[in-house]
């Protein structure tokens, strides 16, 4: 499996570097102080490329089978698991350590230009709406692993993603109806577990979810579709319904 | 002794390629697939090969001592010939890295050349040299020769009869007939998706004195398409 | 040696074989080339070539020692016996041949005398 991760994580190391330079030359550009856009600016614009990155990834590899570049694993001495685990674990170290590297760089940054005062600043100004609603202690020490927590769950919605992708593969599902089947559910899943923290956080208050999803516990029910313009949640629901589709006027065609 | 005996039915979406075709493929013997263009051999490769989900008993031979060469060559693009090989030394048990490179040697490639950069022939080589370097019992190659050119075709063919035993099965799908036909034993050909005649070469030589180039051509310009 | 791909393989190779020790060019106990050299020279099955080696040994011309590789046999007699005998066989399907075309054997000797004369 190690061997997989070797040859795996060279693949795409190109990219990861430009991707890393690009953001880091981003974040010294803008070092001036009307940082009011600051926190939002910086934490989308990581957000938004870890994200992307996890996308890339995973659709890479779902095309990897229709490119034929399975065959170099499909007679190798490694089993099913041990090549899905290596991959996974591939996407693990590429996003996890670019979003651990930018959230760094990015209190690095803030804690440059506010020094002590950085963390009262993180306070002031994350999501109003949500401070007002909360109105509960927080521990300051955590505000940055906000970020870093939310995009890892995301991280591990979109890897879920291509482990069902490859399990329905190996049961010899055709690849239109595993991919409409693991974007579907995990989306399912995704907006399922939004809701079970909300509900989890209403029900046991004693336990503190503050953490994992501050944004999220400022909307109420009816607002969830809100959600749905967040960007993750946007590029899941839109290839999707691109997906269903395609499928949909495939099987039409089939059936002529 | 038979290692696949069976009768394939196989489709793709949008079109029937085998129907109720039977095949016998023997161990230790080369075949030669021969056919029309698009009639079918590389998919009968595929299905040999065990890539496309279809069922059918192998015997003698396991899933992972099959050895199968694409027509294209299947590599990540940031890699050089020495990172492919090394790539399947580390994954692939049955893969001889000193094989691959005394004949990286022979065929002239330098193995830090990137493979993205090589010619199309020159990819045509490094694909077939990974294939035979791994010790397999079933070898399925599908369309070697072209691009290549004839001195290296000869190394090729000497390739190959230096893997040989009695314990190896060779099915190579070609149109190049002719820079093969010598060293097969049997010919497959793909008459249309309800046949595939198994012929012993040196019988189709013998009986009706053409060689299987010859004999090829004759069957198959008369054949009519349904 | 050049391998005609429009006839058996199997006879051409028999015949290479069988000619160079009838002709002294491959001398009584002499070694033959392995079976995979032998294929690898020719670029030829090493099926063909295996039963090539079989029928030659079982007629006697060639014999098999199990880890020195086969070797052509040690009596000259043998050997020319097994000449008379496939040269005798060849004649005689081609003078069976010849009689469909009406001719005597008078005719037959006359041209044979005239291309040896020549010679």
């Amino acid at each position: 499996m190690l061997k997989t991760i070797k040859y795996e994580l060279r693949r795409f190391v190109n990219l990861y570097i430009i991707l890393l330079a690009g953001c880091l030359i981003f974040f010294l550009l803008d070092f001036n102080k009307h940082l009011l856009m600051l926190y939002q600016l910086h934490a989308s614009i990581i957000e938004i490329i870890t994200t992307g990155l996890a996308l890339y990834l995973i659709i890479i590899y779902i095309l990897d089978d229709y490119k034929n570049k399975k065959l170099l694993y499909q007679k190798a001495s490694l089993t099913k698991t041990q090549e899905f685990l290596g991959k996974l674990f591939t996407m693990i170290i590429l996003f996890g350590s670019y979003l651990f590297i930018m959230t760094f760089v990015y209190n690095l940054k803030l804690y440059i230009l506010y020094k002590h005062h950085y963390l009262e600043y993180l306070r002031l100004n994350l999501d109003h709406t949500y401070l007002a609603l909360i109105g509960r202690d927080f521990k300051e020490w955590l505000y940055p692993l906000h970020l870093c927590l939310k995009n890892t769950y995301i991280i591990v919605t979109l890897a879920l993603m291509y482990g069902i992708f490859t399990k329905l593969r190996e049961k010899r599902y055709d690849s239109y109806n595993c991919i409409v089947i693991c974007f579907l559910i995990s989306a399912i899943i995704y907006y399922l577990s939004n809701y079970l923290v909300k509900l989890l956080d209403e029900t046991l208050p004693f336990l503190d979810f503050s953490y994992i999803t501050p944004r999220l516990r400022a909307f109420g029910l009816e607002d969830y579709l809100v959600n749905i313009l967040s960007v993750n949640s946007l590029a899941v629901v839109l290839l999707s319904f691109i997906i269903m589709i395609k499928f949909i006027t495939k099987k039409r065609s089939d059936n002529q | 002794m038979e290692i696949i005996k069976d009768t394939i039915t196989f489709m793709y979406p949008n079109k029937l390629v085998f129907e109720n075709v039977e095949i016998k493929i023997n161990q230790g013997e080369i075949y030669l697939l021969i056919g029309r263009n698009g009639c079918g051999k590389s998919t009968l490769l595929r299905l040999l090969a065990k890539i496309e989900p279809y069922q059918f008993k192998l015997h003698l031979v396991n899933e992972k001592e099959i050895s199968y060469m694409p027509s294209d060559l299947v590599y990540y693009s940031y890699m050089k010939i020495i990172d492919l090989l090394k790539f399947y030394d580390d994954t692939h048990h049955n893969f001889s890295l000193d094989f691959a490179l005394k004949y990286l040697d022979e065929f002239k490639l330098n193995p830090k050349q990137k493979i993205k950069k090589l010619s199309m022939g020159e990819q045509k080589i490094l694909n077939y040299l990974i294939c035979l370097s791994k010790n397999a019992k079933l070898y399925l190659i599908d369309e070697p020769f072209p691009y290549v050119d004839l001195l290296n075709d000869e190394i090729f063919r000497n390739m190959i009869i230096n893997r040989y035993d009695e314990t190896k099965t060779f099915i190579i799908a070609t149109h190049q007939i002719n820079e093969f036909e010598k060293l097969a034993s049997y010919c497959l050909l793909i008459k249309d998706y309800k046949t595939i005649e198994c012929l012993s070469t040196d019988e189709i030589r013998s009986t009706v004195s053409l060689s299987v180039e010859d004999y090829f051509k004759e069957v198959m310009r008369y054949v009519k398409d349904d | 040696m050049k391998i005609d791909p429009n006839k058996s393989i199997f006879i051409q190779l028999a015949d290479y074989i069988r000619f160079d020790i009838y002709s002294g060019k491959r001398k009584p106990n002499s070694r033959l080339e392995s079976i995979r050299d032998m294929a690898i020279i020719l670029e030829v099955n090493p099926n063909t070539i295996k039963r090539v080696y079989q029928v030659l040994e079982e007629e006697g011309l060639i014999y098999c020692h199990s880890t020195l590789g086969y070797f052509v046999c040690p009596s000259e007699e043998v050997i020319q016996k097994n000449k008379q005998k496939y040269i005798s066989d060849r004649l005689k399907e081609f003078l069976t041949l010849l009689n469909n075309c009406n001719i005597t054997k008078a005719e037959i000797t006359k041209i044979i005398g005239e291309l040896y004369g020549d010679n």
